[in-house]
Protein backbone atom coordinates (compact mmCIF):
# COMPACT_ATOMS: atom_id res chain seq x y z
CA UNK A 1 0.00 0.00 0.00
CA UNK A 2 1.39 3.37 -0.98
CA UNK A 3 2.26 5.93 1.65
CA UNK A 4 -0.05 8.95 1.78
CA UNK A 5 1.83 11.95 0.45
CA UNK A 6 2.13 15.09 2.53
CA UNK A 7 2.84 18.76 1.93
CA UNK A 8 5.91 20.14 3.72
CA UNK A 9 5.26 23.65 5.06
CA UNK A 10 8.29 25.75 6.04
CA UNK A 11 7.51 28.86 8.07
CA UNK A 12 9.11 30.80 10.92
CA UNK A 13 7.08 31.13 14.10
CA UNK A 14 4.79 34.17 14.34
CA UNK A 15 3.43 36.00 11.34
CA UNK A 16 4.98 33.76 8.69
CA UNK A 17 3.32 30.75 10.28
CA UNK A 18 -0.01 32.55 10.66
CA UNK A 19 0.00 33.27 6.94
CA UNK A 20 0.98 29.68 6.11
CA UNK A 21 -1.93 28.35 8.17
CA UNK A 22 -4.37 30.66 6.35
CA UNK A 23 -2.92 29.95 2.91
CA UNK A 24 -3.04 26.16 3.30
CA UNK A 25 -6.49 26.10 4.88
CA UNK A 26 -8.03 24.27 1.89
CA UNK A 27 -5.25 21.68 1.48
CA UNK A 28 -6.68 18.24 2.19
CA UNK A 29 -3.38 16.36 2.33
CA UNK A 30 -1.41 15.96 5.55
CA UNK A 31 0.67 19.00 6.40
CA UNK A 32 4.08 18.61 8.02
CA UNK A 33 5.63 21.76 9.46
CA UNK A 34 9.26 22.85 9.59
CA UNK A 35 9.61 25.73 12.04
CA UNK A 36 12.23 27.52 14.12
CA UNK A 37 10.21 27.19 17.34
CA UNK A 38 8.05 24.38 18.61
CA UNK A 39 5.48 26.15 20.72
CA UNK A 40 2.53 25.41 18.53
CA UNK A 41 -0.53 23.47 19.57
CA UNK A 42 -2.24 23.17 16.23
CA UNK A 43 -4.08 20.19 14.87
CA UNK A 44 -3.43 21.40 11.33
CA UNK A 45 -0.02 19.73 11.34
CA UNK A 46 0.62 16.00 11.45
CA UNK A 47 4.20 16.55 12.60
CA UNK A 48 6.47 19.45 13.45
CA UNK A 49 10.23 19.49 12.80
CA UNK A 50 12.13 22.19 14.67
CA UNK A 51 15.24 23.63 13.05
CA UNK A 52 17.67 26.35 14.05
CA UNK A 53 16.80 29.94 13.36
CA UNK A 54 19.06 32.32 11.48
CA UNK A 55 18.94 35.26 9.15
CA UNK A 56 22.46 35.45 7.82
CA UNK A 57 24.56 32.59 9.22
CA UNK A 58 25.80 30.40 6.36
CA UNK A 59 26.82 27.80 8.94
CA UNK A 60 23.30 27.48 10.36
CA UNK A 61 21.80 27.42 6.86
CA UNK A 62 24.24 24.59 6.01
CA UNK A 63 23.19 22.68 9.15
CA UNK A 64 19.54 23.19 8.23
CA UNK A 65 20.27 22.00 4.69
CA UNK A 66 21.61 18.70 6.07
CA UNK A 67 18.66 18.45 8.45
CA UNK A 68 16.41 19.20 5.49
CA UNK A 69 17.77 16.18 3.59
CA UNK A 70 16.82 14.00 6.56
CA UNK A 71 13.34 15.58 6.75
CA UNK A 72 12.74 15.05 3.02
CA UNK A 73 13.82 11.41 3.25
CA UNK A 74 11.51 10.87 6.18
CA UNK A 75 8.49 12.78 4.90
CA UNK A 76 8.81 12.34 1.11
CA UNK A 77 6.48 15.30 0.49
CA UNK A 78 4.66 15.64 -2.83
CA UNK A 79 5.15 19.42 -2.67
CA UNK A 80 6.62 22.14 -0.45
CA UNK A 81 5.17 25.48 0.58
CA UNK A 82 6.69 28.44 2.38
CA UNK A 83 5.81 31.93 3.54
CA UNK A 84 9.40 32.58 4.77
CA UNK A 85 11.43 33.76 6.71
CA UNK A 86 15.06 32.99 5.95
CA UNK A 87 14.85 29.40 7.33
CA UNK A 88 13.08 28.51 4.08
CA UNK A 89 16.20 29.09 1.95
CA UNK A 90 17.88 25.65 2.39
CA UNK A 91 14.50 24.02 1.73
CA UNK A 92 13.97 26.09 -1.41
CA UNK A 93 17.34 24.83 -2.65
CA UNK A 94 16.46 21.26 -1.70
CA UNK A 95 13.15 21.54 -3.55
CA UNK A 96 15.06 22.60 -6.67
CA UNK A 97 17.66 19.82 -6.33
CA UNK A 98 15.07 17.10 -5.71
CA UNK A 99 12.63 18.52 -8.27
CA UNK A 100 9.92 18.75 -5.63
CA UNK A 101 7.24 21.26 -6.45
CA UNK A 102 7.79 24.44 -4.40
CA UNK A 103 5.23 27.20 -3.94
CA UNK A 104 6.45 30.36 -2.22
CA UNK A 105 4.20 33.12 -0.87
CA UNK A 106 6.17 36.24 0.05
CA UNK A 107 5.13 37.72 3.38
CA UNK A 108 2.27 40.20 3.72
CA UNK A 109 4.50 42.62 5.58
CA UNK A 110 6.51 43.39 2.42
CA UNK A 111 4.33 46.05 0.90
CA UNK A 112 6.79 47.86 -1.38
CA UNK A 113 9.44 45.23 -2.20
CA UNK A 114 10.08 41.52 -1.84
CA UNK A 115 11.57 40.20 1.39
CA UNK A 116 15.28 39.36 1.35
CA UNK A 117 14.47 35.64 1.22
CA UNK A 118 11.95 36.31 -1.54
CA UNK A 119 14.56 38.21 -3.55
CA UNK A 120 16.96 35.25 -3.38
CA UNK A 121 14.28 32.72 -4.32
CA UNK A 122 13.19 34.89 -7.23
CA UNK A 123 16.76 35.62 -8.37
CA UNK A 124 17.78 31.95 -8.50
CA UNK A 125 14.42 30.67 -9.75
CA UNK A 126 13.97 28.29 -6.82
CA UNK A 127 10.16 28.36 -6.75
CA UNK A 128 7.80 26.73 -9.27
CA UNK A 129 5.18 29.27 -8.23
CA UNK A 130 6.08 32.59 -6.62
CA UNK A 131 3.37 34.84 -5.22
CA UNK A 132 3.49 38.29 -3.66
CA UNK A 133 0.62 39.56 -1.53
CA UNK A 134 0.86 43.06 -3.00
CA UNK A 135 0.07 43.73 -6.64
CA UNK A 136 2.57 46.60 -7.12
CA UNK A 137 5.36 44.28 -5.91
CA UNK A 138 4.27 41.41 -8.15
CA UNK A 139 4.23 43.61 -11.23
CA UNK A 140 7.91 44.51 -10.68
CA UNK A 141 8.99 40.92 -11.30
CA UNK A 142 8.41 38.66 -14.25
CA UNK A 143 6.84 35.42 -13.07
CA UNK A 144 5.68 36.71 -9.69
CA UNK A 145 1.93 36.27 -9.32
CA UNK A 146 -0.59 38.20 -7.25
CA UNK A 147 -3.81 36.59 -6.03
CA UNK A 148 -4.61 38.65 -2.94
CA UNK A 149 -3.61 38.44 0.70
CA UNK A 150 -3.61 35.51 3.09
CA UNK A 151 -6.15 37.24 5.30
CA UNK A 152 -8.41 40.25 5.05
CA UNK A 153 -7.04 43.51 6.47
CA UNK A 154 -10.46 45.18 6.41
CA UNK A 155 -12.67 46.43 9.24
CA UNK A 156 -14.81 43.28 9.95
CA UNK A 157 -17.61 45.19 11.59
CA UNK A 158 -15.38 47.41 13.73
CA UNK A 159 -17.31 50.42 14.91
CA UNK B 1 -15.35 42.75 39.67
CA UNK B 2 -12.89 41.54 37.05
CA UNK B 3 -10.37 44.19 36.13
CA UNK B 4 -9.93 45.03 32.42
CA UNK B 5 -6.88 43.44 30.81
CA UNK B 6 -4.27 45.37 28.85
CA UNK B 7 -2.28 42.92 26.74
CA UNK B 8 1.14 43.92 25.46
CA UNK B 9 2.81 41.73 22.84
CA UNK B 10 6.22 42.15 21.26
CA UNK B 11 6.11 39.04 19.04
CA UNK B 12 8.42 36.08 18.66
CA UNK B 13 11.48 37.69 17.12
CA UNK B 14 14.87 38.03 18.78
CA UNK B 15 15.23 41.81 18.65
CA UNK B 16 14.58 43.83 21.83
CA UNK B 17 11.85 46.44 21.82
CA UNK B 18 12.69 48.57 24.87
CA UNK B 19 11.12 51.67 23.34
CA UNK B 20 7.64 50.12 23.56
CA UNK B 21 8.34 48.97 27.08
CA UNK B 22 9.40 52.49 28.07
CA UNK B 23 6.19 53.91 26.59
CA UNK B 24 3.93 51.66 28.65
CA UNK B 25 5.78 51.93 31.92
CA UNK B 26 5.49 55.73 31.79
CA UNK B 27 1.70 55.53 31.67
CA UNK B 28 0.01 56.01 35.09
CA UNK B 29 -2.04 52.82 34.55
CA UNK B 30 1.20 50.81 34.70
CA UNK B 31 1.45 51.54 38.42
CA UNK B 32 -2.27 51.40 39.02
CA UNK B 33 -4.29 48.57 40.51
CA UNK B 34 -7.34 49.42 38.41
CA UNK B 35 -6.44 47.14 35.51
CA UNK B 36 -4.49 43.94 34.86
CA UNK B 37 -1.53 43.80 32.52
CA UNK B 38 -0.11 40.86 30.62
CA UNK B 39 3.21 41.66 28.97
CA UNK B 40 4.82 39.24 26.50
CA UNK B 41 8.21 40.91 26.37
CA UNK B 42 10.24 38.75 24.00
CA UNK B 43 13.85 39.95 23.87
CA UNK B 44 13.11 43.12 25.86
CA UNK B 45 15.19 44.00 28.92
CA UNK B 46 12.39 43.97 31.45
CA UNK B 47 13.19 45.99 34.58
CA UNK B 48 9.93 47.18 36.14
CA UNK B 49 6.83 45.10 36.41
CA UNK B 50 3.28 46.44 36.36
CA UNK B 51 1.43 46.92 39.63
CA UNK B 52 -1.06 44.25 38.68
CA UNK B 53 -0.59 41.43 36.20
CA UNK B 54 2.02 39.13 34.70
CA UNK B 55 5.07 39.25 32.46
CA UNK B 56 6.22 36.37 30.24
CA UNK B 57 9.03 36.21 27.73
CA UNK B 58 7.19 34.03 25.22
CA UNK B 59 3.93 32.11 25.26
CA UNK B 60 2.34 29.61 22.84
CA UNK B 61 0.00 31.00 20.20
CA UNK B 62 -3.01 29.27 21.78
CA UNK B 63 -2.31 31.05 25.08
CA UNK B 64 -1.89 34.34 23.26
CA UNK B 65 -5.22 33.81 21.54
CA UNK B 66 -6.91 33.20 24.90
CA UNK B 67 -5.43 36.44 26.22
CA UNK B 68 -6.49 38.39 23.14
CA UNK B 69 -10.06 37.20 23.72
CA UNK B 70 -9.96 38.59 27.25
CA UNK B 71 -8.12 41.81 26.48
CA UNK B 72 -9.89 45.17 26.58
CA UNK B 73 -6.90 46.83 24.92
CA UNK B 74 -3.97 45.35 22.99
CA UNK B 75 -0.67 47.19 22.63
CA UNK B 76 1.49 45.49 20.03
CA UNK B 77 4.47 45.65 17.77
CA UNK B 78 3.39 45.67 14.13
CA UNK B 79 3.88 41.98 13.43
CA UNK B 80 1.66 40.01 11.10
CA UNK B 81 0.79 37.33 13.67
CA UNK B 82 -0.44 39.93 16.14
CA UNK B 83 -2.29 41.84 13.42
CA UNK B 84 -4.07 38.65 12.39
CA UNK B 85 -5.26 37.90 15.92
CA UNK B 86 -6.52 41.39 16.75
CA UNK B 87 -8.40 41.52 13.44
CA UNK B 88 -10.04 38.19 14.20
CA UNK B 89 -11.20 39.39 17.61
CA UNK B 90 -11.95 43.00 16.54
CA UNK B 91 -9.89 44.48 19.34
CA UNK B 92 -9.01 48.02 20.23
CA UNK B 93 -5.28 48.25 19.46
CA UNK B 94 -2.30 50.55 19.68
CA UNK B 95 0.40 49.41 17.24
CA UNK B 96 4.00 50.53 17.55
CA UNK B 97 6.07 49.47 14.51
CA UNK B 98 9.63 48.31 15.18
CA UNK B 99 12.26 50.41 13.43
CA UNK B 100 15.76 49.53 12.33
CA UNK B 101 17.51 52.67 13.57
CA UNK B 102 16.69 51.76 17.18
CA UNK B 103 17.91 48.17 16.72
CA UNK B 104 14.33 46.87 16.94
CA UNK B 105 14.52 44.87 13.71
CA UNK B 106 16.84 44.17 10.81
CA UNK B 107 14.88 46.52 8.55
CA UNK B 108 11.85 48.82 8.48
CA UNK B 109 9.29 46.47 7.02
CA UNK B 110 6.95 46.96 10.01
CA UNK B 111 6.57 50.56 8.86
CA UNK B 112 5.40 49.26 5.48
CA UNK B 113 2.57 47.16 6.89
CA UNK B 114 1.77 49.86 9.47
CA UNK B 115 1.03 52.23 6.60
CA UNK B 116 -1.68 49.81 5.41
CA UNK B 117 -3.60 49.68 8.71
CA UNK B 118 -6.72 51.77 8.20
CA UNK B 119 -8.96 50.17 10.81
CA UNK B 120 -10.71 52.85 12.84
CA UNK B 121 -10.13 51.13 16.18
CA UNK B 122 -6.42 50.67 15.60
CA UNK B 123 -3.97 53.48 16.34
CA UNK B 124 -0.50 53.36 14.85
CA UNK B 125 2.31 55.17 16.66
CA UNK B 126 4.76 55.98 13.89
CA UNK B 127 8.34 57.13 14.68
CA UNK B 128 8.16 60.68 16.03
CA UNK B 129 4.54 60.30 17.16
CA UNK B 130 3.63 60.62 20.83
CA UNK B 131 2.40 57.45 22.50
CA UNK B 132 -1.22 58.12 23.53
CA UNK B 133 -2.29 58.32 27.18
CA UNK B 134 -4.31 55.28 28.16
CA UNK B 135 -7.91 56.08 29.04
CA UNK B 136 -9.19 53.76 31.78
CA UNK B 137 -12.85 54.63 31.21
CA UNK B 138 -12.54 53.88 27.50
CA UNK B 139 -10.77 50.60 28.29
CA UNK B 140 -13.46 49.63 30.82
CA UNK B 141 -16.19 50.42 28.30
CA UNK B 142 -14.79 47.97 25.77
CA UNK B 143 -17.38 45.31 24.92
CA UNK B 144 -15.96 41.78 25.18
CA UNK B 145 -15.23 40.14 21.81
CA UNK B 146 -14.56 36.47 22.36
CA UNK B 147 -15.78 34.94 19.10
CA UNK B 148 -13.37 35.22 16.19
CA UNK B 149 -14.31 36.43 12.73
CA UNK B 150 -12.95 34.20 9.96
CA UNK B 151 -10.68 36.54 8.01
CA UNK B 152 -8.97 33.86 5.88
CA UNK B 153 -8.87 34.69 2.19
CA UNK B 154 -10.27 31.46 0.74
CA UNK B 155 -9.81 32.63 -2.84
CA UNK B 156 -6.05 32.67 -2.28
CA UNK B 157 -6.23 29.40 -0.30
CA UNK B 158 -8.01 27.77 -3.24
CA UNK B 159 -5.25 28.89 -5.61
CA UNK B 160 -2.50 27.70 -3.25
CA UNK B 161 -4.24 24.33 -2.95
CA UNK B 162 -4.41 24.08 -6.73
CA UNK B 163 -0.75 25.03 -7.16
CA UNK B 164 0.34 22.44 -4.57
CA UNK B 165 -1.79 19.54 -5.67
CA UNK B 166 -2.81 19.88 -9.35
Amino acid sequence: MGRKSSILVIASAGGHLTQAICATSLVKQDLVLVCNKNMLLNDRFKRIHTIRDTQHSAFVHALNFVRGIWILIRERPSAMFSTGGPICLPFALLAKLTRTRFVYLDTLSRVTELSNSGKMIEKYGLADTFLSQWEPVATKYRGVEYHGQAFDLGDHGHQ
Amino acid sequence: MVKPLILVTMGTNDYPFNRLYNYIKQDPLFKSDSCDWFIQYGACELADKPQSGQVHQLIPRADMEALIKRAALVISHCGIGSLNLVLQYRKQVIFVPRVQKHGEFSDDHQLQIASKITNRRMKVVMPGDKFPSLDLEQIKAEAPQTEPVDITNYDLARIINYKLTA
